[in-house]
Parts: structure tokens; C-alpha cells; sequence
């Protein structure tokens, strides 16, 4: 079989996570680079996703700034008062209005089972929506790693740490975030990247879901 | 695409059965990267949110850890489990011996307001430039530089002007790493206007022991050893202060002593005493000196402190005068006077006329209180004193712990101990000319006036007038504010009349707030910084005092920190220092390196360290062995900070009989403390002390004018149009005013005698409510002569007829999506500043918050 072509795929799933995790930062300059990487992932992954990035993407496209998009974001995700778009997951997934749940324990559990933490200068919470983004991002990157190496059993189980991330945490809560995004948005920029994450990681899990993968029969080496 | 899509899949199920069947033997896949990757560094891990390392293991991990609350102003000494950094519940401290390990329901609150997700999480900036109630800030977050840059930058403007005086600090909820912030800062910088929330507080209740012991301050109740506790307008299992102590006692002390309670609401406290006296609002002095003439006349006073009359004679008949020189004075001063001026004909019949209560339950209470001395405490609350004229009020029930003996006696009121903690470095050297021709200007909140006496601690013009620097801003009188920076303060809320705060603040160029939660306030703001909640992420402490000791209790960063907040008192000033530095003004940076860390000599190098020594700096004499000076002992810092509390020796009873700090030393009836400070206040002006009366808004007049007594209330509103009067009341559930936005808050609102979960209500009186036609559950307004607000009427028997009760805590426009029903436009609940005006009782400076304006109820 032709691994290079498997490769071009999980660089691109890889990327668009990657992608999606910076659309969630401040909206700054290099949004447009972002976006235009997207489109290409989502084109290269047949993703439903591209045409909602390829949408915002030429809305900004050719602007000075994008610091009309600021108000919207801090609406949106900051607040600071009628904060309508938690990027939290613990605020979905248990029903309460609050963070640092028992949901985002897990995650941080999560995190360290593979040497990961929040960093230092991210000053914010472990189920940040940038955060649980760029987890999948980092889990693709070694699972990548692993298929380069030839590691079967640390291919393997970081699908299976993909999947029951996705099942667990990501995939169910982001459809609650997306939503909110929906609703409350001022911009048409944030319902398109909340349209593109809630589709895209729907179709990812969807796929990853059905895959048979065995159990590794060693602990993932983290290498 | 699709195709793309299917194929996909089918690659990765057909690479997965292949190696299955093939084990490790598959081919190594070439490390080109191939088309696919858009990113740069395709090939190099590249992370913004998360980084190597496991979670970052804090001390104390599943651990209790010491911890204080500062929901109230009891300021318990807690403990917080923390695992994993999480923290997930509290305890009182079991080291304190002044909450001794308990804590109250509001201190539990913390939780919920620590992982709030509509904290201020980052530094932010208004976008529109226009300010007002209906004008959206439209915040955008930015970097703590640029937030900083900017602030320095408009300081600097202020100094290369020569208008320094135009900087104004205002402060809300403090620790006593406030003198960083509040005191330095703010003279270095050049400024008279550090402008405390105090006045909204309790000044006129310090007044009242203060112009009799010479005690400004609170006091503590040595409940347990009580024989009588006579309660007014205090509700201790509620509110302010010690709640976590007095709860824990009650039941010993209700087991003991007699307990009455002189208010017009059942409140919780009420609804455990031995008498309920529901007054009419505003004539507790009535009261009080009905209650010292049946001490009197049945000669029920504490002998050994007051003294008695030379033959042993009880002279004080009803109506009749008394010769001064027939009584033989101990430990108090003036008592005849006070019987010839004042109380001589202020029989219990008298006053049950005013109050509105029964004689007989008069006499009975002022009996039975009288017996039980000295162990007989007369426990001054807000709602005597913070009523405009309140200030004599408070006099005269502190008076009568003076009648009985309970002065600094066991069962009686106390002080609080003496405790060791220091100063910070003096600012002097670093204060320039430029500072100084700015701190001399007069101050923003407009004390001093003629009509603004403001005479704490006997020194006209030294108290805070805080709700009035509102109009101060307003009218530019004596000049304009052009940079402010605030904290922890929430005054276009906390305050009566709030609007004119909007006003006001809407009229300052560049407003700075720094704060756990967006407010009403910081909707004016240019600038909001997050700060750390105090409860889990700050390094402070405080003070506080019950059961006969006082506590230092410690603030310590004992959680994983969430958001990007710095601390209000301590990293922030330190910041701003070192930004003005970079702009050549260096003065509060070099003041700032002074404070060493004791343990090291070493002067801080960045705000965290600059948090930390401080602290250490100013509680040395505390966990400093070589430095011991009493109390708890300490090995070192490590073990003062494990155990979060220091504990001062007990209470020394009778020390100060004969050496109290009144002009004639003893406990004045007859307050030559307040003449003085009245004639310093009356010379000041050019006027007599009768004018200064007048100015005032008070009746008394001549010899009056230093003689606890009674004075008809200054109630706003007439009674045809208005036929209520107005009862405000906390709840055991207010974190201050900002446990709106947590849904526990709501739950067990109910804890509060009259009020309803998930609701704000106002308590009527059926017998005032049916002929209204209004029921329980209607939706109602209360209308006063300043404003209005919408809440739910709530029939109660609780509340005396002719009032109307309602809790302050609700109402909030803008605090979270929780705290509003309709963010920004409809208030969840409402709020009791919008129907309360702004009135002031003048000789403290305190805001009047009871028994001060009638209200009428329309249906909705």
C-alpha cells in the first residue's frame, strides 16, 4: 500500500486541527494564512468544512486588519460580561454553568498521560477549546510519528487516544460551542468557523469511529 | 470530494489490517511530508496552548489548605481542599481561635465565583469611545504591556502637567496590602484622592463607640459569658460581622442569656431570640434612652463603673433634675447630665408611643437587661447608625453597655487585641515636589465642608465621604478627575442613588478597573484588568477580631491558576512602577525595592516576588522568632504559612476602665470628645457648633449637640404618596454584592427568613398588602422619591406593618450572564440603591442606608 498517501492525509487532518485551534485565538494579521491553509487541508481531506472557511476566508480576504473581528471574539469567548460562547468544555458537558469541572480533570489527566500541560504563557483553562484542538493536533503528530517509525503499536494507540478523546470530550461539546457561536455571533466570520469545526470534527470522528483498531499490546511509547 | 473523502478512510482501515497481519514488518514510510502540508514547520511540533511537563504540581495537592474569606467582613480564617490544583471545598480554620473552625454558608459562595466563566479572564480595552449606560464598551482584549503602557502614559501626562492631584485611586474590598496600592501609590504619585468604599460600610457605627470609649472600630461580643444580648438592627447569623463565630455559638449563647432584638424585620437572628421589638424604622434612639431611664430610675446600673450617688440615694426620679454634685462618677463621665438634658422624662410609655412598641415590653427588656449586668451587651448594628440622623443613635445604645458595666467586661463589648503586624517603608523620600503641591489639594469626596463634617477619630474632614465624590466628579467642585484607577469596588451599584455614579464615571477621560468580575462599574472603564479572587489566588492578609481574640489570617495562591489575572494590591502597582520607571519617572519603583524580603534582605525583582515580600515584610513581627512580640509563635514563614493564621493573646479584661482614649479618659455620657471635635469643626468654618447642626441636618442643638439622644428620623418621601418605609436587609448569602452570578445564590436564597429560591421579593405585611390587592407572587414595583425598582411581592407577617423589606443583593444590569435576566437590559431582580437617595449621616461620613426613604408599592 501506498503509506505516503495515508501520510498526505493525517498531515492534513493533522493541519486542520492545527488550523482550527489558531482560528480561536485573537484575531490578528496572519488569520488570513490560516484560513487559506485550512481551505487547502479541507480540500486535500474532501472536508464539508472548506466551503464555510473558503466563505470567511474571502470576507477578510484583502483587509488592513481584522480588528473589527476583536468585539466578536471577546463577545463571543472572553466577555467580559455576558460571556455567549464558553470555549469550555466543562461548561458543556456538565451541565453547569462553570470551569474546572470534573470534565476538565480528565482532560488534564489526559494530558499528562502523554507529557503535556498547559503552557505556561496560555493563561487559560485545560478544556479551552484552543487547547483540545491542538491536543488533536499533537496526538495526529505522533501517530504520524509512529507510522514513519513503523511503531504499529504506537499508531494504533494514538487513534485509540484520538477516538476516545472525541467521543469523551471534543466531539461531544463542540456541537453546544458551535451553536452558541451560531446564535450569538455578530460576524458571519465565526459562524463560518464554527460551522467548519462542528462539520469537520463530526466527519473525523465519524471515520475514526469506524476504524478496527486493536488494542496496542505495549504502553505507547512517547518517543 | 467525496471520493477524496471514502478513500481516505479506506487507507487508513486497509494500512491498520495490513500491519495487523504483518506486525512490524511494514515498510517505513518515507519522512518527506508531502503536499499536504500547509503549515510551516510541518515537520516540528508547534504548540500555543499546551507544552512538555505534566500538570504543574502545587503544594499541598488533596490537601487542606489555609485560606481566608473575605465574603463579609468577618474575614474567617479558612481551609480549602485542593486536588490537583482544583479547589473543591472549604472548612473554617481549625488553627483560628476567632472563627475556631467554622465557616458560613456564603463562605462556600467562593467556589462558584473563583470558576465562574464570565470572569474577567485577560487585560481589556474599550473600542467605543463613547461611555453610557446604553453605550457597549465594546471591550477587546490586549496584552498586560499595552494595558499597562497606556495607564503610565496617562500618569506621566498628569505629571508633566502638574496636575496630579487629577489621579484618583478608589478602593473597594481591601486587604492590608493596601497601603501599597491605596496610600503610596497614590501620594507618590502626587494625589489627595485615595477614595475607600468605607463610608458605604459602617463609619456612623464606629462613631457611636468612638464619641463614648474612644473606640473607632468594630466591636466584638463576648457571647458566650453574656447574661442579656440586646441586639439592634445586627443580625450576626447573617451578616457582618463574625458570622462564622457567632453561628457557632448561638445555641450557648441563647442556652445562657436572655436575647432580645430590636428590629422591624424577623430576621434570622430574630427568629432565635427571647423577644422580638419590631420598631418603627429610624426611632431606635427613642429606644435606647427609654431603656437607660428605667436603668436609672430602678437603679439597675453596674455600680463598680459607674459610680453611684454619694449617700446612696437613687435620685433619678421621672421629670425630676439632679444635682451633678450629689454622684459620685467612677469610670464614666457626665451620666447626670445625660439623665437632666436627655433622659430624665424619656419614659417607656414615652417611647412605646414613637417606637410603636408595647411600654410593658419596654420595661421588661430594659429590666431584665439591667439585671443581668455587667454581662448585658448592647450590640450596635448598622441600622441604628447608618440613617441620617444615626450618628446620636449610636451613642446612645453603645451608651448603655457604658450604664451596665459591659464596657471591656466579660459577657460585655470589647475591643480588638492588640496585634503586631508593621508598616510598610515610609514613602517621605520619595515624594516630590511636583507630589506634593498635588496631595495638597482638597479631596474629590468633598469632606470637611461645613455640611460634610466627616470627624473620625475627632479630626474633622478625616473620614471618607465616598458616595459623594460622585457629585464631586459630576460638578468638577473642587476640579476635575481626568485618570482613575479603581478596585474591587462596584459603586455604580453598592452605592444609593447609583446613576450619579454612572454620570460620573462616564465623565472621567481614563478609568481603569481592576476586578474578578466586570461590573456596572467597569462598563465606564477604558481599561479592565483581571484580578486574582481573594479567597484562593492572592498573597495578603487580614485582621479581625471574636471570642475574646483576634486573628492575622493569611490570602495564599493555593490553586492552579486559570485565567491571566495579576493581584490588585501588590503585582499591579509594582507593574505600573516599573513602566513609570521606563518613562523616567522612578520614584514608586525605588520605594517599591525597599521592601525586602526579611528573610534574605533581598529587594524584590519582578511582582511576584514583590507580592510575596511585602507580606513577609509586614507581618514579620508574627512568624519571626528573633522578632516575637506575643500571640501564637512561629518557627519561620514556612510554618506561619502552612498553619494561614496568627492568634494574639486573650482579651484583657477591665485594662482599659479609667484609661479609654475620650478626652477625660473615662466613658463619656457627656462626650467632651465630640465637642471638641465639633468646636475644631464649627472654628474651622467661622461658624457656632448650633450652625453646624443645622448644616448637618441635625435637631439638636446647645448641650445636645455631645449627649447621646433621640432625634425624629430624617425619612425621605410623604406618607399620602409614600406609605412605606423602606427596610434594607443583607443576606447570608452576599459575597457584598457580587454573589449574584452564581446559581447557589439562587437555590438556597430561601435560607433568609421571608425570601423566596430563585427570586428577589419584597416582604409586605398582609395587613398593609390585601387593601392593595397585592398577592405573593405578584410582580410589583417600589417606587421612592429618587427611583424605582421591579422585584416580587411576597406577604409576610414578618415584617412590621407600615414597612416594606426588601434584601439587597439583586438587581444587577451588568454583572454575567447569570446576574441579568436580559443582559445589559433587564436586571435579575432589583436593586435597593436604585429606590435608596443619597443622604449621608454627616459627623461620620456613612451613607444612609435605613430609615431613610419611604417607598409605595404599584402593582405591576
Amino acid at each position: 500500500m501506498d503509506v505516503d498517501k495515508l501520510l498526505t492525509q493525517e498531515f492534513a487532518r493533522r493541519d486542520a486541527y492545527k488550523g482550527l485551534s489558531d482560528c480561536y485565538k485573537l484575531p490578528e494579521e496572519e488569520l488570513i494564512n490560516t484560513l487559506e491553509g485550512l481551505e487547502r487541508v479541507f480540500e486535500t481531506l474532501g472536508s464539508e468544512a472548506r466551503s464555510h472557511i473558503a466563505l470567511v476566508r474571502s470576507e477578510i480576504k484583502g483587509r488592513e486588519d481584522v480588528d473589527d473581528l476583536k468585539v466578536d471574539y471577546a463577545r463571543l469567548f472572553v466577555g467580559p460580561y455576558n460571556l455567549l460562547a464558553p470555549p469550555y468544555g466543562s461548561v458543556y458537558l456538565e451541565g453547569e454553568r462553570k470551569v474546572m469541572g470534573d470534565s476538565t480533570m480528565d482532560i488534564q489527566k489526559r494530558y499528562a498521560e502523554v507529557g503535556l500541560t498547559t503552557a505556561e504563557f496560555f493563561k487559560e483553562i485545560p478544556d479551552h477549546i484552543r487547547a483540545e484542538l491542538e491536543f488533536m493536533y499533537f496526538l495526529i503528530f505522533k501517530e504520524i510519528e509512529a507510522i514513519q517509525e513503523g511503531s504499529f503499536e504506537n499508531v494504533s494507540g494514538f487513534l485509540l487516544k484520538q477516538r476516545s478523546f472525541l467521543q469523551d470530550h471534543l466531539a461531544i461539546w463542540v456541537k453546544g460551542l458551535a451553536q452558541n457561536i451560531e446564535v450569538h455571533s455578530q460576524k458571519n466570520f465565526y459562524r463560518g468557523v464554527a460551522m467548519a469545526t462542528r462539520i469537520f470534527i463530526s466527519e473525523d470522528f465519524s471515520e475514526i469511529a469506524e476504524l478496527d483498531i486493536s488494542e496496542p499490546t505495549a504502553a505507547v511509547s512517547l518517543g | 470530494m467525496k471520493n477524496n473523502k471514502k478513500k481516505r478512510k479506506t487507507m487508513m482501515a486497509d494500512f491498520l489490517k495490513n500491519v495487523k497481519l504483518s506486525r512490524r514488518t511494514f515498510v517505513k514510510a518515507s519522512v518527506t511530508t508531502g503536499a499536504a502540508v500547509v503549515f510551516s514547520n510541518g515537520l516540528k511540533l508547534e504548540m500555543k496552548a499546551l507544552a512538555a511537563g505534566t500538570a504543574s504540581s502545587i503544594e499541598g495537592m488533596g490537601k487542606w489548605m489555609p485560606a481566608t474569606c473575605q465574603g463579609c467582613t468577618s474575614w474567617c480564617s479558612l481551609q480549602v481542599y485542593i486536588i490537583d490544583g482544583r479547589a473543591v471545598k472549604v472548612r473554617g480554620n481549625p488553627h483560628s481561635k476567632v472563627n475556631v473552625g467554622a465557616c458560613c454558608p456564603r463562605s462556600h459562595l467562593g467556589l462558584q465565583q473563583l470558576y465562574d466563566p464570565d470572569r474577567l479572564k485577560v487585560p481589556m480595552k474599550r473600542t467605543n469611545p463613547k461611555k453610557g449606560r446604553h453605550e457597549d464598551p465594546k471591550f477587546v482584549p490586549i496584552s498586560w504591556d499595552e494595558a499597562l503602557n497606556t495607564i503610565a502614559d496617562k500618569i506621566m501626562e498628569l505629571r508633566k502637567n502638574n496636575e496630579t492631584h487629577k489621579y484618583m485611586l478608589m478602593r473597594g474590598r481591601y486587604s492590608y496590602m493596601r497601603d501599597i496600592i491605596y496610600d503610596r501609590m497614590t501620594k507618590i504619585i502626587g494625589s489627595p484622592n485615595n477614595i475607600s468604599h468605607s463610608a458605604l460600610c459602617a463609619e456612623a457605627e464606629k462613631f457611636g463607640s468612638f464619641y463614648t470609649e474612644g473606640y473607632w472600630g468594630y466591636r466584638q461580643y463576648d457571647v458566650t459569658n453574656a447574661r442579656y444580648i440586646l441586639l439592634w438592627g445586627a443580625d450576626p447569623l447573617s451578616a457582618n460581622r463574625q458570622v462564622s463565630y457567632y453561628s457557632k455559638v448561638w445555641g450557648d449563647a441563647v442556652d445562657r442569656a436572655t436575647i432580645a432584638i430590636v428590629e422591624p424585620r424577623l430576621s434570622a437572628t430574630a427568629t432565635k431570640a427571647d423577644e422580638w421589638m419590631p420598631i418603627k424604622p429610624g426611632h431606635d434612639g427613642a429606644l435606647a434612652v427609654a431603656i437607660a431611664h428605667v436603668l436609672l430610675t430602678k437603679g439597675l446600673w453596674f455600680k463598680p463603673f459607674v459610680g453611684d450617688f454619694a449617700d446612696g440615694l437613687n435620685r433619678f426620679v421621672p421629670g425630676q433634675m439632679v444635682d451633678e454634685e450629689t454622684f459620685e462618677e467612677i469610670h464614666t463621665y457626665g451620666v447626670v447630665k445625660w439623665w437632666n438634658h436627655e433622659l430624665k422624662d424619656k419614659t417607656p410609655e414615652w417611647a412605646a408611643k414613637i417606637t410603636g412598641l408595647d411600654a410593658a415590653q419596654i420595661k421588661r427588656v430594659a429590666t431584665d437587661y439591667g439585671k443581668a449586668a455587667p454581662h448585658a451587651i448592647s450590640w450596635l448594628g448598622g441600622g441604628p447608625s447608618m440613617q441620617v440622623r444615626g450618628g446620636f443613635t449610636g451613642m446612645a445604645v453603645h451608651a448603655l453597655n457604658g450604664i451596665v458595666g459591659a464596657v471591656d467586661n466579660e459577657g460585655g463589648t470589647l475591643l480588638a487585641n492588640k496585634e503586631y503586624t508593621g508598616k510598610f517603608p515610609k514613602p517621605d523620600n520619595f515624594i516630590d515636589d511636583i507630589a506634593k503641591k498635588g496631595k495638597k489639594q482638597k479631596k474629590i469626596d468633598q469632606r470637611g465642608r461645613l455640611q460634610f463634617p466627616c470627624i473620625k477619630k475627632g479630626k474633622p474632614g478625616s473620614a471618607v465621604l465616598t458616595n459623594n465624590s460622585a457629585d464631586g466628579i459630576i460638578k468638577e467642585d473642587p476640579y476635575d478627575i481626568k485618570v482613575a484607577i479603581a478596585y474591587m469596588n462596584n459603586f455604580a451599584f453598592s452605592a444609593p442613588q447609583p446613576e450619579r455614579w454612572e454620570q460620573a464615571l462616564s465623565k472621567i477621560p481614563f478609568l481603569t478597573h481592576i476586578t474578578t468580575n466586570a461590573s456596572e462599574f467597569s462598563w465606564f472603564a477604558d481599561i479592565l484588568l483581571p484580578d486574582s479572587h481573594h479567597m484562593f489566588e492572592k498573597w495578603g492578609y487580614v485582621k479581625s477580631h471574636a471570642n475574646g481574640y483576634r486573628h492575622v489570617t493569611l490570602m495564599q495562591p493555593i490553586v492552579k491558576q486559570t485565567y491571566d489575572y495579576k493581584t490588585d494590591e501588590t503585582e499591579i502597582p509594582w507593574l505600573i512602577a516599573e513602566k513609570l520607571a521606563k518613562r523616567g519617572f522612578d520614584n514608586l519603583f525605588r520605594h517599591f525595592k525597599e521592601y525586602k524580603d526579611p528573610a534574605t534582605g533581598e529587594a524584590p525583582k519582578n511582582e511576584k516576588e514583590f507580592a510575596l515580600y511585602s507580606l513577609k515584610y509586614a507581618t514579620q513581627n508574627l512568624w519571626d522568632p528573633a522578632k516575637y512580640k506575643g500571640g501564637d509563635k512561629f518557627k519561620g514563614w514556612e510554618d506561619f504559612a502552612k498553619t494561614g493564621v496568627w492568634n494574639s493573646n486573650p482579651y484583657p479584661f477591665r485594662k482599659r476602665w479609667g484609661k479609654m482614649k475620650t478626652k477625660t479618659k473615662k466613658f463619656e455620657f457627656y462626650s467632651e470628645t465630640l465637642k471638641a471635635a465639633l468646636g475644631k469643626h464649627a472654628e474651622n468654618h467661622g461658624v457656632t457648633i448650633n450652625e453646624v447642626m443645622k448644616a448637618t441636618n441635625y435637631l439638636a442643638r446647645g448641650e445636645m449637640a455631645f449627649i447621646p439622644h433621640y432625634e425624629e428620623p430624617f425619612i425621605l418621601g410623604d406618607e399620602r404618596n409614600y406609605p412605606f418605609v423602606h427596610v434594607d436587609h443583607k443576606s447570608r448569602l452576599n459575597r457584598e454584592g457580587r454573589s449574584a452570578n452564581c446559581t447557589w445564590y439562587y437555590d438556597f436564597k430561601d435560607i433568609d427568613p421571608g425570601d423566596e429560591a430563585w427570586d428577589d421579593v419584597a416582604k409586605i405585611n398582609p395587613v398593609d398588602a390585601r387593601p392593595l390587592g397585592i398577592k405573593s407572587g405578584d410582580p410589583i414595583k417600589l417606587v421612592s422619591p429618587t427611583g424605582s425598582l421591579s422585584c416580587t411581592a411576597k406577604l409576610w407577617e414578618g415584617v412590621r406593618p407600615g414597612t416594606v423589606a426588601k434584601c439587597y443583593g439583586q438587581g444587577h444590569w451588568a454583572y454575567g450572564r447569570l446576574a441579568s435576566k436580559d443582559f445589559g437590559k433587564v436586571p435579575r431582580g432589583g436593586n435597593n440603591n436604585d429606590i435608596i437617595p443619597a443622604q449621608y449621616e454627616a459627623l461620620s461620613g456613612s451613607s444612609a442606608y435605613y430609615g431613610v426613604t419611604r417607598v409605595r408599592v404599584e402593582k405591576v
